[in-house]
C-alpha cells in the first residue's frame, strides 16, 4: 500500500494530528505561504499591512509576495481621526510606491482617498506607476496642496477662484485604463483638449468644469467605447443646452449641475438633451431647467428629480413640458420622481393633454410627495396609469397647504389600486400621524399586498413611535397575508 | 457516508481514527492528490489517511460530493444560474463552523489538494480576522505566544508602517 504522504505533487506541511494539539499549535501559521497569501488576499490594503506584527511568522509575509493584484488605500476609514501626520505619510507613500512598483501582476484596481495630504506631483507620481501596471481600475480623491500648483497640467485660476486641472495626457492614452473615477477637491476638471480615452467604460468625475458649450460632446467623441458616465457637480459657463449623444451609453447620471457666469453661480440652468438609443439608466438631480429625452427607446430606470432654488411659480407651459417629458419615458420599469416634479405635473391643469395615457411597464415607482389634495391627485392619476405596478415607494413630506383635506372616496379607492401592486414602502418616516392615512387606504384595499415597509430615518422615533405605528396600521389590517416590516435606515 | 448508485467505481477512504468511508470515485476525484494517486495507479481499493480524523473527513466528503454534483464552469459557458447560487449557498451554509474544524479542513484540503475548498476556507478566515485588532487576531489564530515578535520589534514594525496602524 502507497502511503498517501509520500505522493509527489504534495503541499509540504506538517504530518501532525490537528485535533490532537488543538489549543496548544496555531496550524494556521504553519501553512505554507500561498495559503496564506489567499487569506491576505481577501483582507484590505491596510489590514495587510497590519498583519507584519501578529507574529514572527507574519512579520514579513506581506512583503514577500506579489498579493497587491488591488491596492485599496481609503484614510477616511483607515485612520481615526482621519488625518495623517508627515511621518506618517512618507512611510505610506514609500508603501504605495513599492506596491505599485511590484510588476509581477497586473493591476486590477488603484483606490486612493487622502484628501489634502499629498501635492499633486506626488499623486502624479502614483497615478503613472498605475499607469504602469496596466491598472483596470483608478478611483482617486484628492485635494492638490495649492503650493504644488507648479506641478498642474494646464492649472491656472479662474472665474471665482476656481483652477481647475485637465486630464493627464498619461492617463487619458492608458491602454488598460476602463474605469476611471476621479474627485478633486476645490478643483475643477476640464474636458477640454484632452485626448481619447480608447478603452474606457465607466467614467466619473466630480465637480466637472465646461468651458465651451461643445466641451461635453466633443468629449463623447472622444470615449468610443463608454458606457457609464457620472458627471457630479459640474460646473458650466454656457448658456446653451448641452447634447448628451452617444450610441453605447448605458448609463447617464448628472447631478447638481451649476451654471457660473461672471463668476457667479447662476440660478438657472441651461439645459440637456439626451440622444443614447442604448441608455439603460437615466438620473437627474439638480436645479430645474430644460430637459430633451430624445431616442431613449431602451431606457429602464429613470431618476428625475429637478429642483428650484428661487421657488417660482410653475406656469401651466412648464407643467406641459414636464408632462411631455414623462410621456417620452412611459415606457421605463423604474421612475423616481421628485416633489418639484409632482407639482409641475399638477400645473398643467390639463391632465389628459400631454400626460402620457400609460406606464405599461412600469413595476416600480418612487414618489416624494404630501398628503395634499393636489399632489394625491397626481399620485393617483399615475397609480390610475400604471396597471403593472408591483412596488410603490413614499417619500411623504410636510403639507404644503394646510387649508386642503384630502380624501378619497371608497369607489375611487378601489379603481385606482392596480391589481398587481404587491410591496408599498414608506421611506424616512418620522412619525406623523397623517402620513399613515394612505397605508391603511393601500392595506384596506390593495388586494394583492404582500409587503408594506416602514422605513424610518430618525433612530430616536423610531424607537418611540414605531411599536405604536406598527400597531395602528395592524388594526385596520384586513387580509393576513400583509407582511408588515418596520425598518431604521441611516 | 456512503453512496448510492452502485455502477460506478467506488473507492474507501480511511480516517485516522480508523473509520471507513466508501465514496463515488467521481467525488474522490475532487482531491488532486487522490485523482494523481488513482492515475498513477498507486491507489489501492483503501487509502488511508493517517491524518486526517473521521470529523474533518466526514466534512470534506460532505463539500466534495456537492461539488462533484455541481456543474463545473468550463463544461459550458451557459450554465444555469441557479445552479451556481445553489453552491455558493452550500459552501456558505458549509463554512458555518468553529476556528478549530476550519483549521483542520484547512490542513486536509490542503493535503489532498482541493483548490476550492482551500479557497473557501482561507475565505472563511480572512473575514472573521477582517476589521480586528492585531490582538484579537492572535486569538482567533491562535498564535503560540512564543512566535510573538519582542517589544521592540513590534515598535519598529508598527514604524515602519506607522499610517497603517491607528
Amino acid at each position: 500500500m502507497f502511503s498517501l504522504s509520500l505522493s509527489s505533487g504534495f503541499h509540504h506541511q506538517s504530518n501532525k494530528m490537528a485535533s490532537n494539539l488543538k489549543n496548544e499549535v496555531d496550524f494556521i501559521s504553519n501553512m505554507p505561504d500561498p495559503v496564506l497569501e489567499l487569506i491576505l488576499q481577501r483582507l484590505p490594503t491596510t489590514e495587510v499591512v497590519r498583519t507584519s506584527v501578529l507574529s514572527t511568522r507574519w512579520r514579513y509575509l506581506w512583503t514577500s509576495i506579489p498579493l497587491f493584484p488591488s491596492l485599496n488605500i481609503d484614510f477616511y476609514h483607515a485612520l481615526r481621526p482621519p488625518y495623517i501626520t508627515n511621518k506618517q505619510a512618507k512611510p505610506l507613500i514609500k508603501f504605495v510606491s513599492w506596491a505599485l512598483a511590484n510588476k509581477t501582476v497586473d493591476l486590477d484596481s488603484f483606490r486612493l482617498c487622502c484628501v489634502g495630504y499629498f501635492g499633486f506631483s506626488t499623486v502624479e507620481m502614483l497615478i503613472k506607476a498605475a499607469v504602469n501596471r496596466n491598472v483596470k481600475s483608478l478611483d482617486l480623491k484628492f485635494y492638490p496642496k495649492p503650493t504644488m500648483f507648479d506641478g498642474l497640467i494646464g492649472g491656472y485660476w479662474f472665474d471665482n477662484c476656481v483652477s481647475f486641472l485637465g486630464l493627464p495626457d498619461y492617463l487619458v492614452s492608458c491602454k488598460s485604463l476602463e474605469s476611471l473615477r476621479l474627485s478633486v477637491y476645490q478643483h475643477a476638471i476640464s474636458l477640454d483638449g484632452c485626448k481619447r480615452f480608447e478603452r474606457l467604460k465607466v467614467l466619473e468625475l466630480n465637480n466637472v468644469y465646461c468651458y465651451e458649450g461643445d466641451s461635453v460632446e466633443t468629449f463623447l467623441e472622444k470615449c468610443p467605447l463608454l458606457e457609464d458616465l457620472s458627471l457630479i457637480d459640474c460646473l458650466i459657463r454656457i448658456e446653451d443646452p448641452i447634447c448628451i449623444s452617444s450610441s453605447k451609453l448605458k448609463t447617464l447620471i448628472i447631478r447638481n449641475w451649476k451654471n457660473v457666469l461672471y463668476g457667479n453661480i447662476a440660478d438657472f440652468w441651461c439645459g440637456l438633451k439626451v440622444c443614447c438609443p442604448k441608455l439603460l439608466n437615466f438620473e437627474y438631480v439638480g436645479r430645474r431647467g430644460e430637459l430633451i429625452l430624445e431616442d431613449v427607446d431602451s431606457l429602464k430606470k429613470a431618476v428625475i428629480h429637478p429642483e428650484d432654488m428661487l421657488q417660482q411659480k410653475i406656469s401651466p407651459t412648464l407643467g406641459k413640458t414636464v408632462s411631455k417629458l414623462l410621456g417620452g419615458i412611459s415606457h421605463v420599469d423604474s421612475l423616481s420622481l421628485n416633489l418639484y416634479f409632482v407639482q409641475c405635473i399638477d400645473a398643467t391643469n390639463d391632465p389628459q393633454g400631454d400626460f402620457p395615457a400609460s406606464f405599461p411597464n412600469l413595476k416600480t415607482l418612487e414618489l416624494t410627495t404630501t398628503i395634499d389634495a393636489f399632489t394625491m391627485k397626481v399620485l393617483i392619476h399615475i397609480l390610475r396609469c400604471s396597471p403593472n405596478l408591483e412596488c410603490l415607494r413614499l417619500i411623504i413630506q410636510k403639507e404644503l397647504l394646510t387649508s386642503e383635506h384630502w380624501e378619497l372616496d371608497e369607489v375611487e379607492a378601489r379603481g385606482l389600486l392596480t391589481r398587481h401592486l404587491k410591496r408599498v414602502e414608506f421611506l424616512e418616516l418620522n412619525g406623523e400621524e397623517h402620513k399613515l392615512g394612505i397605508a391603511r387606504l393601500l392595506l384596506e384595499h390593495g388586494y394583492e399586498l404582500k409587503e408594506m415597509v416602514f422605513s424610518w430615518s430618525n433612530e430616536v422615533s423610531y424607537h418611540e413611535k414605531s411599536g405604536e405605528t406598527m400597531n395602528e396600521v395592524s388594526e385596520c389590517h384586513k387580509s393576513s397575508t400583509v407582511k408588515l416590516i418596520a425598518l431604521l435606515k441611516d | 457516508m456512503s453512496t448510492s448508485s452502485s455502477s460506478s467505481k467506488k473507492i474507501v477512504l480511511k480516517s485516522a481514527d480508523n473509520e471507513t468511508f466508501e465514496i463515488d470515485e467521481i467525488v474522490a476525484l475532487e482531491s488532486q492528490a487522490i485523482k494523481n494517486m488513482i492515475e498513477d495507479e498507486c491507489a489501492d481499493n483503501v487509502i488511508p489517511l493517517g491524518n486526517i480524523d473521521s470529523k474533518t473527513l466526514s466534512k470534506i466528503i460532505e463539500y466534495c460530493k456537492k461539488h462533484a454534483e455541481s456543474p463545473k464552469k468550463d463544461d459550458n459557458a451557459d450554465i444555469d444560474e441557479k445552479a451556481v447560487e445553489d453552491l455558493k449557498s452550500f459552501d456558505a451554509e458549509f463554512a458555518k463552523v468553529d476556528m478549530p474544524l476550519i483549521q483542520d479542513i484547512l490542513m486536509a484540503a490542503n493535503f489532498l489538494n482541493i483548490d476550492n475548498l482551500i479557497g473557501l476556507m482561507c475565505r472563511t478566515i480572512a473575514d472573521r480576522i477582517k476589521g480586528k485588532t492585531p490582538e484579537e487576531i492572535r486569538k482567533i489564530l491562535n498564535i503560540n505566544k512564543n512566535d510573538l515578535l519582542s517589544p521592540e520589534q513590534e515598535a519598529k514594525a508598527r514604524e515602519e508602517n506607522s499610517w497603517a496602524f491607528d
